[in-house]
């Protein structure tokens, strides 16, 4: 509405800048943005991102629900990875009414957990080389992906909102030869992992575009509250899993990856894009462990079925595939939340792009775009 | 307080320079919440800065804000975490339900500053000394703040309906469902 006034003043010749659309319909956007980019020639000056379109008040909905209703719409706030999302939420809830979970479901939320982290990483993966030009990746990626969707779609019936885990547990068992499965995917998963080095890492195209691009300081990633890869691609290595283990993963035994800065300066798109490459792989080698260790035993622990819980407020986070996506409940003795509060990785990144893309040049926006992973949905909720 | 007590309690130094500050470690599970008196003119800005800036707590991560509506007033909470001390807590901060205001914590933390647009976007709440607050998630031209108690909805929004019509017609839950007439499509 405002820019609408301001573009017909700077469209003409002058010593101003220029002021340019992009979105929110656009293939490098990942979902529904827009950016107003205020350029001189082809340098960025300013660029404002402008989100909510995919605004579904999923807040609102959360106090209008109860308590166990409210786990499908959970996976709707990030879609790409809705298993650590329902595991956020079943965790706050879980919190509130202080219900101990069996461990077999606490494996099986870690095996759907990674199962749905290399998921995520491979759109991260496979679209940010389309985003800058090379189509290939993206198409060897997706490959990988829908033997994951598939293995889903055996484990709880749908191949993106999953709704898998309820309060208390999960909701349904390994499936006959699950197993075998999984480990007919890893097998040609390191396969894949193997193929990408030469294609993408040691490719001079890729390494010349995302190398140097983008990089921000460990500091300046905390004070704008940067979680999850892009945090971690910094040189800092802070990870959930290891820095407040929940679920079982203090019984696992995997490293964090961060970036160092290996093929140009620490934390740019480069070392972003490795730590997601390095990431998958510990998420392979988790996935075999687990499936190793999985204990015998029940899948549900005794939840009440009509969940009322007096003036207590719960907090409890996971590490999503864009780091830390947290669930802030308040209850009051309704059996539906009195508030609901999300807090998503996604929309801090966004808020941070207007510092990182500054002084570069147009073609260059989108390929820091797609190196911060950015989810639309999960930023406006 | 004495050296032991120095010692055993970690917050210590906050209620040393804040003693009107109320230590609640029942009300939310796992995490101390620091409640700030409800008094109007309270700077809260003056305990977030001590917070961010004290070597025992040295709270650089604010992973968010959230504000509750009680119906008669709004509760902001601020989440603070840090890195190296690896402590966490909650600030609360009651606010009054007409023309809320309070200071902008985004010189202190660059993160808030979108949190607290949106904040400004869903409850209505003013932050001086912001550097652009305006909405962020609804259009600039939206009427009300969706996440209050009381709100309703325009039933159009630039001549557009906001509701189906026909889904005024289905019974509602309470109802049985079989006395009602047939739906159909208004």
């Amino acid at each position: 509405m405002q820019y609408e006034t301001q573009m017909y003043e700077t469209q003409q010749m002058g010593d101003q800048l220029m002021e340019l659309n992009m979105g929110p319909q656009h293939p490098s956007t990942h979902g529904v943005l827009r950016f107003v980019i205020h350029t001189d020639g082809e340098l960025i000056k300013r660029v404002e991102p402008d989100v909510g379109y995919l605004h579904r008040s999923i807040e609102k909905i959360g106090e209008q629900v109860t308590f166990q209703g409210f786990l499908p719409y959970t996976d709707r706030v990030d879609y790409v990875s809705a298993m650590t999302a329902n595991h956020a939420y079943a965790r706050a809830v879980e919190k509130l009414i202080d219900c101990s979970v069996p461990k077999r479901a606490q494996y099986l939320r870690m095996l759907a957990d990674e199962l749905c982290r290399i998921a995520s990483h491979l759109i991260a993966i496979g679209t940010y080389p389309m985003d800058i030009g090379a189509v290939t990746p993206f198409v060897h990626a997706l490959r990988e992906r829908e033997k994951i969707n598939d293995l889903m779609e055996a484990l709880c019936g749908a191949r993106l909102t999953y709704h898998y885990m309820r309060i208390g547990g999960v909701g349904f068992d390994l499936p006959k030869a699950f197993e075998t499965q999984v480990h007919a995917f890893l097998k040609s998963f390191y396969v894949f992992l193997d193929e990408l080095r030469p294609m993408l890492q040691d490719n001079t195209i890729f390494l010349k575009r995302v190398c140097h691009l983008g990089a921000f300081s460990k500091e300046d990633a905390i004070a704008y509250g940067i979680v999850g890869p892009n945090l971690r691609a910094t040189g800092f290595d802070h990870d959930l899993r290891k820095n407040a283990p929940y679920a079982c993963y203090e019984e696992l035994d995997f490293k964090i990856p961060v970036g160092m800065g290996e093929q140009g300066t620490l934390g740019d798109c480069y070392d972003r894009f490795d730590v997601r490459v390095k990431e998958m792989r510990q998420s392979a080698y988790l996935i075999e462990q687990i499936l190793g260790q999985m204990p015998e035993g029940d899948i549900l622990g005794k939840a009440p079925k009509t969940i009322r819980v007096k003036d207590k407020w719960a907090y409890a986070s996971v590490e999503s595939a864009r780091g830390e996506l947290g669930f802030f409940v308040v209850a009051n003795g309704q059996p539906n939340a009195y508030r609901i509060k999300i807090r998503s990785g996604s929309f801090a990144a966004m808020s941070m792009l207007p510092v990182i893309a500054k002084d570069v040049f147009l073609a260059d926006l989108v390929a820091i775009i797609a190196s911060l992973d950015l989810v639309a949905p999960e930023i406006d909720r | 307080m004495s050296d032991l007590a120095r010692e055993n309690n970690e917050w210590f130094f906050l209620l040393e320079r804040f003693p009107e500050l109320i230590l609640n470690e029942k009300t939310c599970v796992d995490m101390p919440l620091f409640i700030c008196p409800e008094d109007q003119d309270y700077n809260v800005l003056e305990v977030l800065t001590f917070f961010k800036e004290h070597d025992a707590y040295h709270m650089d991560y604010l992973k968010f804000l959230s504000i509750t509506d009680w119906s008669d007033v709004l509760e902001v909470v601020y989440h603070l975490f840090s890195y190296r001390t690896q402590k966490r807590c909650l600030v609360s901060k009651r606010i009054s339900r007409e023309g809320p205001r309070l200071h902008s914590c985004s010189h202190i933390w660059p993160a808030a500053n979108w949190h607290e647009r949106e904040m400004f976007d869903l409850f209505g709440v003013v932050f001086d000394g912001h550097p652009d607050l305006k909405r962020i998630l609804l259009p600039d031209d939206w009427q009300g703040h969706p996440l209050r108690k009381d709100y309703t909805q325009n039933q159009t929004y630039n001549g557009v309906s906001t509701s189906r019509t026909y889904l005024t017609q289905l019974p509602s839950f309470s109802e049985d469902i079989s006395t009602k007439t047939p739906l159909t499509k208004g």
